[in-house]
């Protein structure tokens, strides 16, 4: 009969059914299901992620992913900003090419005295023709070479400073010029891997001169060019930007009524390449 | 048998084989609704009788027609028997075995060659415990059995033509009413007597269509076709040129119809019933004769009818035709009645043994469906969750990228503004001082006063102090802590009395205060002031000194605090180590603290 082979045709198509089913469990359900036990583990560790950077980040804690896109934004302006700030800076401050040029080969003591002879001249001479008056101790101040300096180069920045400064006391129409002093260098080192450290050059420089003569002054020593050229101040070759860091202006004396005496601390900076070999420097501003 | 154990195709054929014609009903029953889907005629000559070699022909044409399905036959009525036992008091457990020997004594065969079956009757006449019993011989059931058995389907019940006949008209006629039910066929007649809805009697005698035809054929002296055209084609009863010799042989089967059920009325007169009490129903093939139920009723007592329609279908011409294979449908549903089933003992126990497979097998793809369905969901949800872990992850990583990405910039922007706070830190004091300075120069004062002294306030309190004169208090150095910071001092001589003197500090004070520059100006208590100026520039009695506190220079303060910045760095560099070599560019260079 029919039946036998319907029978058959039932049961096997049963028994084909069963193993197409076992077959879709072992190859199809099977790895999903392993498949969806591997997801928790890289879900679980990034939450713990996440939740450690927020943890140790109070600017992200709790915050969205579009306000920490915002956050993220605003750091690259913050960055753009900064490193205007910082190309601003280095054109500011930026030493005479001359300068630039020894500062970055190794010391050659003689070419620093003979250019440190050779300013002092300049200044005498310029303090003659001005007919400021320049104590002998003024001329003894300029940066000298010791032993001790572990940075000699800095003498390069340091002697360009004293000059441009000095000269533009001269050029101010000061009245003289009774000290000088160059206390030593401060390390502004940015970070522990940066290529570069900033070194701040203190100057401290006494004069006595007419408010007029003093405004001037510091006009051209503490004024960009633009700024300078603004208030028609005269032009001092090779001055570099300078900051003020302290200031005494005293009444000299009765006899004289418009003598002022300038105890006045300027501050250059020099960035420069460090060298690999250089201990981090741990002062502070 | 169980209706439930028939099998799941649904469709079966219903098949009534006579003498001159096969019909056959194509049927299914849904949910309890029987429905004809197909009806066939196949007519039957000496050479394609069941058996003969004509007759797999005939099957052949019958299943290209309505197709391979179980079957349901009829059994000529002759082969079978069916009566009305009646066990009064009999016990409900012996009923069958009390059946079974009446079966066999009435049969006079032994039962292993006997098929019957049995139903419960409605109470009637005499009868208080009345049974239907029907059994037929096994051999002549299994002859009609085996006649389908090239169809290779399985046959799902086998009836009696008068039994067939009862189902069909009990499903036309639910109501309970009395019925003679006749099937005039080529080779004889089958009687069922339907009394109050059930069916109580069957018989058949030997007078049929093949008689009428050759008495047509004795008459007219011509050859049987021809006479059987005659008869099919020609009112020979009530027509213009009537026939009387056949007249006289419908009377005489009309007479023995009569008999037949005046003798059942005879034996039960307790049913106080009359023949005219009898809807008269009549069908099969030779039913259709013309002019035979016009002369029927114009001359009988019974009130002869035609089997007008199956009932809830389609109609089917002429219905009569096919009220036995109707009743075979109805059988095989046992769509109420009595049973009278001759299907096989051992095709009983196939059926039923086929019934608990098949029942097997659907719970069998049952679990498989319900388990491929929960699979698929299973499937479904995993895919679901794992693309939702996958896109969280994408989203929780492009977070903690940010988040590492802002530490990064952090730590940069932190680096390279240190390169640059000592320089801005230094700007800021020189703008504070060169500001005060152009403010005091600029600050308008009487003509008798002038400013002595202005100095940063760490100038101020380093700077040497003059030897104090004569009889005058030594100034003595302060306390670190009485010293003023972030500040400027400047030192003012007047020759203004006192009063006037203060309104000038005041006003002087007052003015500077408008600048956002200073956080405070005030003058400078005696205590905090230094001796910097020689008298000589003074005037006695009219020295004063002004601090100016200047607002906090935010330049001397780091961009980050120094342990934020350790964390960022130590964390930074602990995940670049570990987990995120595909990060992109190393950690950003840590400012020196």
């Amino acid at each position: 009969m029919k039946t036998a082979s319907k029978q058959i045709t039932r049961r096997l198509s049963a028994t084909i059914a069963l193993v197409v089913i076992a077959l879709y469990y072992a190859a199809v359900f099977r790895p999903l299901t392993e498949k969806e036990q591997a997801q928790i583990k890289p879900f679980e560790l990034v939450q713990a992620q996440l939740r450690t950077a927020a943890t140790n980040n109070p600017a992200i804690a709790g915050l969205s992913l579009e306000a920490l896109e915002k956050v993220n934004a605003a750091l690259r302006v913050s960055l753009t900003n900064t490193a205007a700030a910082r190309d601003l800076i280095a054109s500011r401050f930026a030493p005479e090419p001359v300068i630039a040029t020894n500062l970055t080969r190794i010391f050659q003591l003689i070419d620093y005295q003979n250019e440190r002879l050779s300013r002092g001249d300049r200044l005498i001479n310029l303090a003659g023709e001005r007919k400021v008056k320049i104590t002998p101790a003024v001329t003894a101040g300029l940066p000298e070479f010791t032993i001790e300096n572990p940075m000699p180069e800095l003498l390069w920045g340091q002697l360009a400073l004293m000059d441009g400064v000095l000269r533009a006391a001269v050029l101010s129409g000061v009245q003289a010029i009774e000290g000088v002093r160059m206390p030593p260098p401060v390390n502004h080192t940015a970070s522990t891997n940066s290529p570069n450290r900033l070194m701040e050059l203190p100057l401290r420089v006494e004069v006595v001169g007419t408010a007029e003569a003093l405004s001037r002054w510091l006009g051209l020593v503490l004024l960009d060019p633009a700024g300078r050229e603004g208030f028609k101040l005269a032009k001092v070759e090779g001055l570099p930007g300078a900051c003020l860091r302290h200031i005494l202006a005293r009444k000299e004396s009765t006899e004289q009524p418009g003598l002022v005496r300038v105890t006045a601390e300027f501050s250059g900076f020099l960035n420069l390449r460090k060298p690999a070999s250089e201990p981090v420097d741990r002062s502070k501003n | 048998m169980n209706r439930f154990s028939l099998p799941p195709t649904r469709r079966f054929l219903a098949v009534d084989v006579g003498s001159r014609c096969l019909k056959a009903l194509l049927v299914s029953n849904l949910f309890g609704k029987l429905r004809i889907h197909g009806h066939r005629v196949i007519g039957l000559d000496e050479s394609s009788q069941p058996g003969s070699a004509g007759w797999p022909r005939v099957l052949k044409e019958l299943q290209e027609e309505l197709g391979s399905h179980p079957l349901a036959i009829s059994v000529p009525q002759q082969a079978t028997d069916s009566q009305v036992l009646d066990l009064p008091g009999a016990d409900a457990r012996t009923i069958r075995e009390q059946i079974q020997s009446d079966v066999v004594k009435l049969s006079g065969l032994t039962e292993s060659t006997i098929i019957y079956d049995y139903g419960q009757l409605e109470p009637f006449g005499q009868y208080t415990n009345p049974y239907w019993v029907t059994h037929a011989r096994e051999s002549e059931v299994l002859a009609g059995v085996q006649h389908f058995q090239s169809l290779a389907e399985d046959i799902l019940e086998v009836s009696s033509t008068a039994n067939a006949l009862v189902a069909a008209y009990r499903e036309a006629q639910p109501n309970p009413t009395n019925a003679l039910l006749i099937d005039l066929g080529s080779s004889g007649t089958e009687v069922a007597v339907v009394c109050q809805g059930q069916g109580v009697f069957v018989t058949s005698f030997a007078v049929g269509g093949r008689l009428f035809s050759e008495q047509i054929r004795a008459e007219r002296c011509g050859p049987v076709m021809e006479a059987e055209f005659a008869k099919n084609t020609e009112n020979l009863l009530t027509g213009e040129v009537p026939m009387p010799a056949l007249r006289q042989l419908v009377d005489r089967w009309h007479g023995e119809l009569v008999r037949i059920l005046e003798d059942w009325l005879s034996e039960h007169p307790v049913l106080n019933l009359s023949a005219s009490h009898f809807e008269v129903i009549l069908c099969g093939g030779e039913s259709e004769m013309p002019g035979l139920i016009e002369y029927l009723r114009a001359n009988s007592v019974l009130a002869f009818h035609r089997w007008a329609e199956l009932p809830g279908f389609p109609p089917i011409q002429p219905a009569g035709q096919f009220a036995v294979a109707f009743g075979l449908a109805c059988e095989l549903f046992r769509r109420g009645g009595p049973s009278a089933s001759l299907v096989p003992e051992e095709l009983r126990i196939a059926r039923k043994e086929h019934g608990t497979v098949q029942l097997l097998q659907a719970g069998t793809w049952l679990v498989l469906a319900i388990t491929a369905l929960v699979l698929a969901f299973g499937t479904w949800q995993k895919y679901y969750f794992i693309r939702e872990a996958e896109t969280q992850i994408g989203q929780a990583q492009a977070v903690l990228q940010l988040a590492r990405q802002t530490d990064r910039l952090k730590l940069q922007l932190a680096a390279d503004y240190e390169a640059i706070r000592p320089v801005l830190a230094r700007q800021a004091q020189t703008i504070a001082a060169i500001e005060t300075l152009g403010m005091l120069v600029n600050h308008p004062l009487p003509t008798n006063s002038w400013f002595v002294l202005f100095a940063d306030a760490d100038s101020y309190y380093t700077e040497r102090v003059l030897p104090p004169p004569t009889n005058a208090p030594a100034f003595t150095n302060l306390a670190a802590a009485a010293r003023l910071t972030n500040a400027f001092v400047a030192e003012f001589s007047t020759a203004l009395d006192a009063a006037n003197a203060r309104m000038v500090l005041s006003g002087m004070i007052d003015r500077f205060k408008t600048n956002a520059l200073f956080r405070k100006v005030d003058i400078l208590s005696t205590d905090q002031r230094r001796r910097l100026v020689k008298d000589a520039v003074l005037v006695p009695e009219g020295h004063y000194a002004l601090s100016f506190t200047l607002n906090e220079n935010n330049f001397l303060k780091p961009f980050l605090p120094v342990e934020e910045f350790r964390q960022l760095t130590a964390q930074l560099e602990r995940e670049r180590t570990n987990t995120s070599r595909d990060l992109g560019p190393a950690t950003p260079r840590a400012p020196n603290r």
